[in-house]
């Protein structure tokens, strides 16, 4: 295995004793982005800094400053987060469109910590939706990558860089890290500072990492959560070791399984690599407790009533200067369309956050963690207006969100990772949550899950050279001097 | 499918919804809408009178970091 392909925990020890370089680990991952990114386009900007950024981080490490796990790791940023050395479209190309070169808090914490920002990762046009074109999934070119996060779940899939940022407003870090075959942690509403991301849905809007490992998700949550009073939903609880949670046994541990609403219209492999996924967390001495939520029913128009009205409100001026009508088709629509959203329909649907964010507290006085699949299906064709599931029709963004949205309303901390493949050879993602600020324990059972079946080892293969099929892309892409 | 609405109704109704360039797409919009009406429907009919919004308003917010 190439070191580009090894976790932060090997590699970080490696760069720290000289072993590796920083160096060496950037000009891998720029070659493997121009040998496989043309095939998987999850890359909308590559970083001129990267590798004097590289040279600076070798030069630390050999006078002895040493700066934690991830000096020296190439990590990729979502195209909505902030960077200083890079542009920013949101995914966007309409007419304009222009964010500042400022580093968001996230883009500050990972260049603090030493970490190499690669590059900028494809995401759905202003994160508004699953399927973040025009990128393709590792695991088989025809399918999509899930989204918003597509690019980054496509390119820490396809061994583009160690880790990439994402956001998750509905699922958008887990939709494309459980189709992808990777792990992405949506953090605690208020654990990571959103200052300097693009906001799409003030009060859903969440970031994380989207790793290949879950000791790579610990790795980076440390360096990501923290206080930061710039962004007014940020909470000042303190933040634990996240490693310490790794190599924990679960036994004795309360896993709780909902019933109703995330089981029985998935696909059949869904429910199936789920229900194996759940024996094995008991035979690994979890304690399963089975119970339905209720007032789940309501929850899909309570995302899309805050969605929708949050999104046309950030979108406001642009929609009035008709400045929208540049946008891609589907976003357009779903931008135009908050206006629907009365102000009563809002705030009942505050109220219903409030009546679920209740249920789920009570839920959790008895597990410790709930489990169960994170999409219904696995990856879909980019061309596929309407998802059938067991005869059941649905649109690809009902579909993907059905099982992940719920935690964006109540905040709560969720991680997918990977518990199997399909027929297909496509990856299938488990959903583990936990109570507000409660990620040590999500990070808990997903590593305890990952020891005993380490999907992760399991990588997609490629071509030798998958050639550039679009020449703005490999322009815009061209390897660094 | 409803009846054609009144030209001067239709007229409020863009305005109170503050519709503006985008009102040659009204009745797409209407179309893509319909779905996520029948969701937010649902919440419609809930007694949640003694429920407190999620969001609460904190006056302290401009004050913190300093």
């Amino acid at each position: 295995m190439e070191p580009i392909d090894q976790p932060i925990e090997t590699l970080a020890p490696a760069l720290r004793a000289g072993k590796l370089s920083a160096t060496e680990l950037t000009e891998a991952a720029l070659e493997r982005i121009r040998l496989r990114d043309g095939a998987f386009k999850s890359f909308v900007h590559l970083n001129d800094s990267a590798m004097a950024a590289a040279i600076e981080a070798d030069r630390d490490l050999r006078g002895g400053h040493w700066r934690g796990p991830l000096h020296g790791v190439p990590i990729a940023v979502k195209d909505n987060c902030l960077t200083a050395d890079m542009p920013t479209t949101a995914g966007s190309m309409a007419l304009g469109v222009a964010f500042p070169l400022v580093d968001s808090a996230v883009a500050a914490r990972l260049r603090a910590a030493g970490a190499i920002l690669i590059g900028k990762t494809r995401t759905h046009e202003f994160a508004w939706g699953p399927v973040c074109p025009p990128t393709r999934n590792p695991w088989d070119l025809s399918r999509i990558p899930g989204g918003s996060s597509g690019g980054s779940g496509a390119a820490v899939a396809g061994g583009l860089c160690v880790a990439a940022l994402g956001t998750d407003t509905g699922g958008s870090i887990r939709i494309p890290a459980s189709l992808c075959g990777i792990v992405g942690l949506k953090p605690t509403y208020g654990r990571v500072s959103r200052k300097g991301i693009v906001p799409h849905s003030w009060s859903l809007d969440h970031a994380g990492p989207m790793t290949r490992t879950v000791s790579d998700a610990a790795a980076v949550m440390a360096t990501l959560a923290g206080y930061d009073p710039s962004d007014p939903a940020c909470s000042d609880v303190s933040v634990p070791d996240y490693t310490s949670a790794l190599g924990q046994s679960i036994s004795g541990l309360r896993v709780g399984v909902c019933r109703n609403h995330f089981f029985g219209r998935n696909q059949a492999a869904v429910d199936n690599a789920i229900e194996v996924a759940i024996v094995d967390l008991a035979e690994a001495g979890a304690s399963i407790v089975e119970f339905d939520l209720p007032n789940l029913d309501y929850g899909l128009g309570a995302i899309l009533a805050i969605e929708l009205a949050s999104s046309t409100a950030y979108h406001d001026q642009a929609l009035q200067a008709g400045r929208t009508a540049h946008y891609s088709k589907d976003v357009r629509t779903m931008v135009e369309i908050g206006r629907f959203v009365t102000a009563v329909d809002y705030l009942k649907a505050e109220q219903l956050r409030h009546v679920l964010m209740t249920d789920l507290a009570r839920a959790f006085d008895t597990v410790d963690v709930i489990v169960g699949p994170t999409v219904p299906l696995t990856a879909w064709s980019p061309d596929a207006d309407h998802i059938e599931i067991r005869g059941a029709s649905e649109s690809p963004l009902t579909a993907s969100w059905r099982l992940s949205y719920l935690y964006n309303l109540t905040g709560s901390p969720a991680i997918s990772l990977p518990c199997g493949f399909d027929s297909d050879g496509l990856p299938i993602g488990m959903q583990i949550a936990a109570k507000a600020f409660d990620e040590i324990t999500v990070l808990r059972v997903a590593h305890a899950y990952e020891r005993r079946h380490p999907w992760c080892a399991t990588r997609p293969s490629f071509a030798p050279n998958l050639a550039f099929d679009d020449d703005r892309t490999a322009q815009r892409l061209k390897p660094m001097a | 499918m409803s009846e054609p609405i009144d030209p001067s109704v239709g007229a409020l109704l863009r305005e109170l919804l503050g519709i503006g360039p985008e009102s040659e797409r009204l009745d797409e919009n209407l179309a893509a809408y319909a779905s996520i009406l029948e969701e937010i429907k649902k919440l419609r009919v809930l007694d949640l009178s003694d429920v407190h919004p999620v969001v609460i308003f904190d006056p302290s917010i401009p004050y913190r970091g300093r």
